[in-house]
């Protein structure tokens, strides 16, 4: 796969697998053009939703006359109208998403990107916009950013950046985060595809996803890891070295140590918890996962019992 | 088997302490199981996540079935081989063996008038043969003093230039078989070694216990050459000391410890000793104070520090007169003095029958004819040197010819020795594994040590290149 031919990080049977989903907003949509998610506007160019009893105040042009000639009584005519999101994806790039473990499996980062052209893809068939954030750039700036826009000039850019997205250097998820909330002014959907490896950057990314979310944005957390990370692979007695902290190699073997896997699972809970509190929406992906069934369940789960 | 008695056979080595040798042997395993023990190298890998494993930083040793560094291992076994070789005393004998002819000369004074034959007598006697010969002169010592040992008989003119002592200084009999046996020590390259002496046999260089070291000393047959010229034992009286005409015998009565020395010095006199004297049945003679025996004509040597009838030997003595004079008394130091007239006081007077052998002015052996026979009490004092001395033949013989009037065989000297040094059932040859010291050969110790040391340096090279080595990989 090179650069010059982005659309084949979405392959025609992956395209299969997503074209019949729809990615519904969880919170009502204030895009600028219409779209396939409940708007905040109640306009009239809309489709008929229902009536309402009259209401002092209420705008005397919705006022349904036949309905009053009829039953002698006062009803509202209420339209349901849609609009559109604008889907940011934040795609971490720093070093440690560099790792793909043994047995040829992607890379960290590489499954990211595949996640967030499926996921774009999905969003743009519903007519979302997506726009694109890679951290990893120099002096903590994104290697890449794009903002949300239509067009398919913008969709083939957006792929493109993905394609292009290499391991940079470490920089904070949250600074990323917060620059996709500038680009959001009207809310939206942003998407964090992390190892969320960097347990100094907690506070500040649980501070920007809580701005994101009073903002009337709705945020997913995707966290990726491989199966060695997890412990269900490898783990001889070695010295394992951190990609950004290769000087003090840690001397173990995960496999037979019971305490890596308890640090583990409740450092994530601890990301779990603290993000959830915000309103996120904290999703577990391994990088050996087959990418359009996990898409699927989330969206389904997106989807259902969240609170709009 | 060549002329000089040797054949080829493989180098051999001797060790003082093969103790030590096994044990360097076994040191050798520690290096080998040090370096079949190797630690498990880790290997460095990335894991992103690796902030939540719990260091582990014991390092992990696994037994391989190869060792590593073979180099390093090899030279680390041959330092443990070497330091246990080397305190194992390791000697080196040498690459030939076969048997060795050893010749041992008295060089002392009774070969003086024999010298220029023993040569003669000594290159007839090896037929060609080649002989490690040595010299042993006269000493005072415990140890004889070997004038050299030669690879071979030395030529005629170097012969000459070897000349006897004089005449006073006899090598003794236990001299030269201690000569025999330190030689034998100092012969290297050989299994086997056959033993001469060439002597003049005189009772003179006999020593008291010389039957006791000769076993010691050399367990093999000793042939005794004589030079040419002398008479076998057999062949009647020669060198002038006299002839007898009746076999003696001496019927000897001593406590077990001195009966072997006694019997020796009277054997070198050519006596026949019959040891199997019975306690007397009826207590002492009480008439002459000496002990008593049924069989007349007997010569009975009674000795002990308590020897029978000692007590009345005095006035005894004194009373017998009438028997013939003597001539002499003979101390036990080897003094003699004139019987009559300037004898010491309480010395027997000129005329008494009985012969006192007297030391220090006490009456020391008394000896007195009786039925043809002789009766000797030799009574021991602690403080003379009897028992011990060389002159213990000289004591017995003044007895038996002053008190007894019997002439010891002047050539029982040279049948004793013979007896002595060739007879009984003594192999031919003996093997030097036998008789050598652990260790003898030229010593080898301090040439492995330098080379035990010349390794240590190499190996520790060898080491500090590994270790740059296993850096530079790091």
């Amino acid at each position: 796969m090179t650069s010059s031919e982005p659309d084949q990080l979405l392959s025609p049977e992956f395209l299969d697998g997503l074209d019949d989903l729809e990615w519904a907003a969880r919170m009502v949509a204030r895009g600028l053009t219409h779209g396939v998610h409940p708007s905040a506007l109640q306009g009239r160019s809309g489709e008929f939703d229902r009536h309402r009893a009259y209401q002092q105040g209420d705008d005397l042009r919705h006022l349904d006359w036949r309905l009053l000639a009829r039953t002698d009584r006062l009803y509202v005519r209420r339209f349901r109208e849609t609009s559109n999101l604008e889907t940011m994806f934040v795609v971490d790039a720093t070093p440690s998403m560099d790792f793909s473990g043994e047995g040829g499996s992607p890379t960290k980062l590489r499954c990211a990107v595949l996640l967030a052209a499926a996921l774009g893809h999905v969003a743009r068939g519903a007519g979302d916009l997506p726009g694109l954030v890679v951290t990893g750039g120099p002096d903590g700036e994104p290697a890449a950013l794009l903002p949300a826009r239509a067009g398919r000039e913008r969709w083939r850019a957006f792929l493109h950046a993905l394609q292009r997205t290499v391991p940079g250097a470490p920089a904070s998820l949250a600074r990323a985060v917060e620059l996709t909330g500038d680009l959001l002014p009207r809310g939206g959907r942003v998407v964090i595809l992390s190892d969320f490896l960097d347990e100094d950057d907690l506070p500040a990314l649980v501070k920007a996803t809580g701005q994101l979310r009073a903002g009337g944005a709705e945020v997913m957390a995707v966290r990726i890891l491989t199966p060695e990370e997890l412990g269900e692979k490898g783990g001889d007695d070695a010295l394992w070295a951190d990609p950004e902290d290769p000087e003090r190699p840690v001397p173990g073997a995960p496999s037979k140590d019971a305490a890596y896997l308890t640090r583990l699972h409740a450092y994530y809970r601890t990301w779990a918890a603290h993000l959830r509190e915000q309103g996120v929406l904290w999703h577990e992906a391994r990088t050996t996962d087959p990418l359009i069934p996990l898409v699927r369940a989330w969206i389904r789960e997106g989807a259902g019992g969240q609170p709009r | 088997m060549d002329p000089g008695g040797r054949r080829r056979a493989a180098a051999v080595i001797d060790l003082a302490r093969p103790g030590f040798l096994w044990a360097g042997a076994l040191l050798t395993l520690g290096p080998l199981i040090l370096h079949l023990l190797r630690p498990v190298e880790r290997s460095r890998k990335v894991l992103p996540t690796s902030r939540f494993l719990t260091p582990d930083p014991k390092r992990r040793v696994r037994l391989h079935r190869m060792p590593d560094e073979r180099t390093l291992l090899l030279l680390r076994m041959l330092l443990c081989l070497l330091l246990g070789a080397a305190f194992a005393g390791v000697g080196w004998v040498g690459a030939e063996r076969g048997v060795a002819t050893l010749v041992v000369v008295d060089g002392g004074g009774a070969m003086r008038d024999d010298w220029a034959r023993a040569r003669d007598v000594l290159v007839g006697q090896l037929d060609g043969r080649s002989a490690h010969v040595v010299i042993v002169r006269p000493t005072s010592g415990a140890l004889p003093d070997l004038e050299r040992l030669e690879a071979d008989i030395p030529s005629e003119p170097r012969w000459a230039e070897l000349s006897p002592g004089i005449d006073d200084g006899n090598v003794r009999l236990a001299h030269l078989l201690r000569a025999v046996r330190t030689a034998a020590e100092r012969t290297v390259g050989y299994d086997s070694i056959a033993a001469m002496v060439l002597t003049d046999p005189s009772w003179r260089a006999w020593s008291a216990g010389s039957a006791t070291l000769r076993e010691r000393l050399w367990p093999g047959r000793i042939r005794l050459v004589v030079p040419a010229g002398r008479t076998a034992p057999e062949g009647g009286a020669a060198g002038g000391e006299g002839a007898r005409a009746a076999p003696l015998t001496v019927a000897l009565r001593a406590p077990p410890a001195l009966r072997r020395p006694f019997a020796e010095a009277l054997s070198v006199l050519g006596a026949t000793v019959d040891t199997t004297v019975a306690a007397p049945s009826s207590g002492p003679d009480t008439s002459t104070g000496l002990p008593g025996r049924d069989t007349p004509g007997e010569i009975i040597l009674s000795v002990g520090p308590d020897a029978d009838g000692w007590d009345g030997l005095w006035l005894a003595g004194e009373r017998d007169a009438g028997a013939p004079p003597h001539d002499a008394f003979l101390l036990l130091d080897g003094r003699t003095f004139p019987g009559a007239g300037s004898a010491p006081g309480g010395t027997p007077a000129p005329g008494t029958t009985v012969s006192l052998l007297r030391v220090g002015g006490r009456p020391a052996a008394a000896a007195r004819r009786a039925d043809a026979g002789c009766r000797v009490v030799l009574p021991l004092d602690p403080e003379a040197p009897i028992t011990g001395s060389a002159d213990l033949p000289l004591v017995l013989e003044g007895v038996l010819e002053a008190g007894c009037g019997v002439l010891p065989e002047p050539p029982g000297a040279e049948a004793a020795f013979r007896r002595l040094l060739e007879e009984g059932s003594y192999p031919a040859t003996v093997a030097t594994a036998e008789i050598r010291d652990a260790g003898a050969g030229r010593p080898l110790g301090r040439w492995i040590l330098l080379l035990a040391l010349l390794i240590a340096v190499a190996e520790t090279w060898t080491s500090r290149g590994i270790e740059a080595r296993r850096h530079g990989r790091d």
